[in-house]
């Protein structure tokens, strides 16, 4: 039972890691949301004085990274349809929890470790000193955008609707609530 | 014309596509009416839900001042001295006024000495008039006067009282017999409030102003009466006001403090109010589904190679890009269209049952905002399609849509004043501009930021913003289209 899972891992770990977009994907997280997170710092210091939460300003550069990171996310699952692959993936892995739970397993691993990433470089390069609270709720976050991501895949199947419905919940549902 | 069929078939026989565009439309209109249910007010106070006061042109204001007056029937002057204004809002007014009637929201004319702007002359509310400027060393005019002949008002300043200056006139509507003519004091709400990202914390506050005047002179039609003070305002918390109140003073001046405003109501944090684009939040979520078939209707002819079959059908390519812009367009505009109109209706009929104070807006302003905000959403289908056929692949081309239309829309309320507009000028997002619906007063002290839902440009030019890019990311595409193979 758990060695099943094990190879089920491996088996998407590898999937994943051979596909070259996944590593675009990451690196393009990394890369726009340090350098949101620098650009929003600047502009910050420039025009507010002291006794804000600085940590809030240096993690802003998420709300840029989350984009790819749920694209990857969805990519991974809706690109298995695409391809007709998944009939070989549920071939080899024929109990489908089993394959769903390998699959989300990968996709939050690799969510979770490009946005430390991020998180640890922003903080860096900003020079902040983190507010512990802050760091949580992104983190928290960026495991809802792998789990997110994750179930639109797998419901939608069909990557531009997948991307649009995903970046429309991480994007344009906190507008429409948002209380004014 | 056969291309711009061609790809009107294409576009309604994918059933997916279209649905996912009435979608949009239905979405638009739902999301638009449970955001305006949402905007639900609590009315906790004895006096119930605060009541809209609209002023003779139309707009929202505000009318809460400490008045002593008396009527007056015919032709008459009105002159007096503000020896002394305390109060520390530099908005804060006292002077002479003639009102048509006390009732909040009627028309007036008035002179007066503002604690920080010198003399002005201000009428109905929206209108403000800069009296004669202090020479320096010389002490500041401090003589009002105001004159009614008829139905016109007219205001005059004075640094001695005997050589007078006139700053302005108006004509009062509904002022034909008997007016209310005396002194007023008002001082404005203090908003003391601090930018974080993402919030502004702080308090808006009412403030009192005190004034003394003296040398008080009536000539002309006054019926015997006494000098009556009140305090004029609607009987609710619309305008957080102090108690204010009047008393004569040992050496024969009168004593007035006053709270409040008269001016036009603002919006954001220190209005009371909601504007009309609260009824049109939908449109974030149509636009998300408006932009998946954008992207799709040329990335699928990618994937298909469709794309070869209609370049050998129509070999001028840019003609196709053209054709496929018109459609998608065309027909993301006037489904959007209905769908603002709609939501404007069933929105404004929502929040108005949830006691919510709806600013008054034009017919032509709110043909602008259901206009623009089907426009907005169109143009952004058709920097969609673009963006489709420059990157071939749909995921790139709608983050890269979704991202460059919504992302500084969030990320401006993160960012100080300064960065914030900067933003909405230069980005697609300053399109938003075209919801705007409330002018900017001078004569009203308050932040006029993009939170508050005051944009940087005009609407037509933010507007024309997103278009540019339209116009940019489409000659892109031509160029790519003509020189890649298919």
């Amino acid at each position: 039972m758990r060695r099943d899972y094990i190879e089920a891992l491996c088996g998407e770990w590898t999937k994943a890691r051979t596909v070259a977009s996944t590593a675009w994907h990451l690196v393009a997280a990394v890369a726009s949301g340090i350098g949101l997170s620098v650009v929003v710092c600047a502009l910050a210091r420039a025009g507010i004085g002291a006794g804000q939460d600085s940590t809030k300003s240096a993690l802003s550069g998420l709300q840029l990274a989350q984009a790819p990171l749920a694209l990857c996310g969805v990519q991974l699952i809706t690109g298995e349809y695409r391809s007709g692959l998944i009939h070989t993936s549920l071939a080899a892995v024929p109990r489908r929890t089993m394959f769903v739970a390998a699959k989300v397993t990968v996709i939050l691993g690799l969510t979770l470790a490009a946005a430390t990433v991020t998180m640890a470089g922003a903080l860096l390069v900003t020079r902040t000193e983190p507010n512990p609270h802050v760091v949580l709720s992104a983190t928290l976050h960026v495991i809802y955008v792998g789990i997110l991501s994750s179930g639109v895949g797998f419901l939608v199947r069909d990557t531009a609707f997948a991307d649009a419905l995903v970046l429309g919940v991480l994007y344009v549902l906190p507008l429409v609530s948002r209380l004014r | 014309m056969s291309v711009v069929r061609a790809e009107w078939i294409k576009l309604r026989s994918v059933r997916g596509r279209l649905i996912a565009l009435i979608a949009a439309a239905v979405a638009m209109v739902v999301f638009s009416v449970f955001s305006a249910a949402g905007e639900r007010r609590h009315c906790s106070g004895p006096t119930g839900c605060p009541s809209l006061v609209v002023g003779p042109g139309g707009q929202a204001v505000v009318d809460s001042y400490e008045f002593v007056d008396r009527p007056l029937a015919g032709d008459g002057t009105l002159t007096v001295r503000v020896s002394s204004l305390a109060g520390a809002q530099p908005w804060a007014k006292a002077g002479l006024l003639i009102t048509a009637s006390t009732e909040p929201g009627s028309s007036y004319a008035a002179v007066m000495v503002a604690a920080g702007h010198g003399v002005r002359f201000q009428y109905d509310y929206t209108h403000d008039v800069s009296g004669p400027q202090d020479p320096p060393g010389a002490p500041a005019a401090r003589w009002l006067r105001l004159v009614r002949a008829g139905d016109t008002v007219t205001g005059y300043a004075s640094a001695d009282g005997s050589a007078w200056t006139r700053i302005g006139a108006a004509r009062l509507s509904g002022a034909a017999g008997v007016v209310r003519a005396g002194m007023f004091v008002t001082s404005p709400q203090n908003a003391d409030l601090t930018e974080h990202p993402f919030v502004t914390s702080g308090a808006v506050l009412p403030t009192l102003a005190t004034a003394a005047f003296s040398d008080l002179t009536a000539d002309g039609a006054w019926p015997a009466a006494n000098w009556t003070g009140r305090t004029v305002g609607p009987p609710d918390d619309s305008y957080p006001v102090l108690t204010g109140g009047s008393q004569r003073l040992g050496d024969g001046s009168l004593q007035i403090s006053g709270s409040g405003d008269i001016a036009p109501a603002v919006g954001g944090v220190e209005g009371t109010g909601v504007t009309i684009d609260h009824t049109l939040a939908g449109g974030f979520v149509a636009l998300i589904l408006v932009i998946a078939v954008g992207t799709l209707s040329a990335t699928s002819e990618y994937r298909r190679g469709l794309i070869r079959t209609t370049l050998a059908a129509t070999p001028r390519r840019g003609r196709v890009l053209a054709a496929k812009a018109v459609v998608i367009g065309g027909s993301t505009f006037l489904l959007m269209v209905s769908a603002a109109a709609l939501s404007l209706v069933l929105g404004k009929r929502v929040l108005l049952a949830n006691h919510d104070l709806l600013y008054p807006a034009t017919v032509a302003a709110q043909a602008r905002v259901v206009v623009g905000t089907a426009g907005l959403i169109a143009v952004a289908a058709v920097v969609a399609l673009a963006l489709g056929v420059v990157f071939r692949r749909s995921g790139a081309a709608i983050t890269v849509a979704v991202v460059a239309i919504v992302l500084p829309y969030i990320l401006f309320q993160a960012l100080p004043t300064g960065a914030s507009e900067w933003l909405l000028r230069v980005t697609p997002t300053a399109a938003l501009a075209i919801q705007q619906t409330l002018p900017v007063y001078r004569q009203v002290a308050i932040g006029y930021t993009p939170v508050n839902g005051y944009y940087p440009l005009a609407p037509w030019a933010g507007f024309a913003v997103l278009c540019t890019y339209g116009v940019a990311t489409l000659a892109l595409a031509a160029w790519l289209l003509g020189r890649r193979d298919a």
